[in-house]
């Protein structure tokens, strides 16, 4: 972007279209469109509403149902995948706060590699698991659909990222090298020096792999194992076969490390 | 093993070894969540 | 094999709704983004956009006009109940007070220019000072919305739209179009000055 020389000072209209222009530019750059939408913005969408819901829901200070005791039958037991998170969120809207436990000890790591794999740095990726659990709290009423959970905090987290970035990024002075300096320092895992050199090579060409190669990739590592089944789901993906864009980002990540030295 | 698989399942691990939730932060949602949840009963 | 007697429409429809749905959502959400962007950086465009989708889903066979201009309404005016709530803190939610606190950083990114960022921030400052019809009309406008649309969402003609836009369009051109008053805006708080001489 050329940011020189060209904003004269002066008050006539044409100015003003100038400048318009390159705020739509800024704004442009700032908001992209999704290079290939992946309709979990939609499922989480979905999860929210069903079409044939009534119009109107009353949207008042929901009452609270009282604590489940303790002792009470689990009805997730003995479930797995989607069946199993949507029976922990039916149980939590009954005010059973062990169920609430499950999903979050359960499914922190989806939520912790989604915000990761949105460039959010460590700590900042701990407040963000922190807003998107108690924003799931405020909303335990409106996911009509719990089988869509896991889509639903995908997206949520995608927001919640996004919006983290950009608070971080407006603390730091305004210089590229500062900027520059972050995204590569920050995003090395702290045991490095244990690490072999082919495997921090590999990590160090990950995290500059385009943002949702990132996530997707992180994703799918997830999903490949049985206790995350629903991720496999939210991403309409068949079970098993992780498929052809895990492939695509792995062949990216390969074709950058051949050019490095040292690698094999 | 081919450059693929080696990529696949290294990038796996290292995903889970190197980069997994801190293991404090699960007892920190669970805590700041009880907390909302009380705090939502008293109004 | 017996043909179910049922009317195969119903089972195909759910189907078509749902490709339908899943293409404006695709089609038209980074313009939402962008929009609210514009309208209210402040604020949490990105939670005001998904609640515009969830509603449109829960209302599809009722929506029988523009379904992009009832999105855009239906937005805006989950704009204006968050810019609302800002006002009475005890319903502020954590994602709002993100938000907030994160006033006009959407430029941040690649602008690294501190003065060219300060110019673009201006700009956008400006436009949110406006009143809400002409700004909405002119943030519509910016990011090709129809007249025709622009006509639904704000409840008026055609005319009236052109009419607003070109209003808005004197008003920013007055505030930021002018070197002296643009300079003394800008150490922090003293900007609200713009709001005293018209």
């Amino acid at each position: 972007m050329t940011a020189n020389g060209s904003h004269d000072r002066s008050a006539e209209p044409g100015d003003l279209t100038g400048r318009l222009d390159e705020l739509r530019d800024a704004l442009r750059e700032a908001i992209q469109e999704e290079p290939a939408p992946d309709g979990v913005g939609v499922a989480a969408i979905l999860a929210e509403a069903r079409a044939e819901d009534p119009p109107s829901r009353t949207t008042g200070r929901r009452t609270r149902p009282a604590p489940v005791a303790t002792g009470a039958p689990r009805p997730w037991e003995g479930l797995i995948g989607p069946d199993r998170h949507a029976a922990c969120l039916r149980a939590a809207r009954d005010g059973d706060r062990r169920a609430l436990d499950v999903l979050v000890a359960e499914l922190t790591p989806l939520v912790w590699h989604v915000a990761r794999g949105n460039s959010v740095g460590k700590e900042a990726a701990e407040d963000v698991v922190q807003t998107v659990w108690l924003a799931l709290l405020r909303h335990l009423d409106r996911l009509v659909e719990p089988r869509a959970l896991v889509g639903w905090l995908i997206t949520t987290t995608r927001r919640e990222a996004q919006r983290s970035r950009r608070a971080g990024r407006a603390q730091l002075p305004l210089s590229q090298e500062v900027a520059e300096q972050l995204t590569s320092e920050e995003w090395l895992p702290e045991p490095q020096a244990l690490m072999e050199d082919r495997d921090r090579m590999l990590w160090a060409a990950f995290v500059q792999l385009p943002q949702r190669c990132q996530e997707l990739l992180r994703l799918t590592v997830l999903a490949g194992r049985v206790e995350y089944r629903s991720v496999a789901d939210a991403l309409n993906m068949p079970r098993g076969s992780i498929g052809p864009t895990r492939g695509r980002c792995l062949r990216t990540l390969r074709d950058r490390l051949e050019g490095e030295e040292g690698w094999r | 093993m081919n450059a693929m698989t080696w990529l696949d399942r290294a990038l796996d691990r290292l995903v889970l070894e190197l980069d997994p939730p801190p293991t404090a932060l699960v007892d920190r949602v669970l805590f700041a969540v009880r907390r909302a949840n009380r705090a939502d009963r008293r109004n | 094999m017996t043909e179910p007697p049922a009317q195969p429409k119903d089972d195909a429809e759910p189907e078509a709704r749902h490709a339908e749905f899943t293409q404006l959502y695709d089609e038209e959400h980074t313009r939402l983004l962008r929009i609210a962007a514009m309208m209210a950086p402040n604020l949490d465009g990105e939670g005001a956009a998904h609640d515009a989708f969830v509603r449109l889903w829960r209302r599809w066979d009722t929506v029988h006009t523009s379904k992009r201009a009832w999105l855009v309404r239906t937005m805006c005016n989950l704009i204006i109940d968050q810019a609302r709530s800002l006002e009475r803190p005890g319903e502020l939610t954590d994602e709002l007070t993100g938000w907030q606190r994160g006033t006009y950083r959407v430029l941040v990114q690649r602008q690294r220019d501190p003065e060219h960022w300060q110019e673009l921030s201006d700009t956008l400052r400006a436009i949110g000072k406006l009143p809400e019809q002409l700004r909405t009309a002119l943030v519509l406008r910016f990011w090709e919305i129809s007249d025709d649309e622009t006509a639904e969402v704000l409840g008026c003609d055609r005319a009236t739209v052109r009419k607003y836009v070109s209003t808005a369009r004197a008003r920013v051109a007055e505030v930021v179009g002018n070197p002296e008053r643009r300079f003394a805006a800008r150490p922090g708080r003293r900007g609200r000055g713009n709001d005293h001489d018209r």
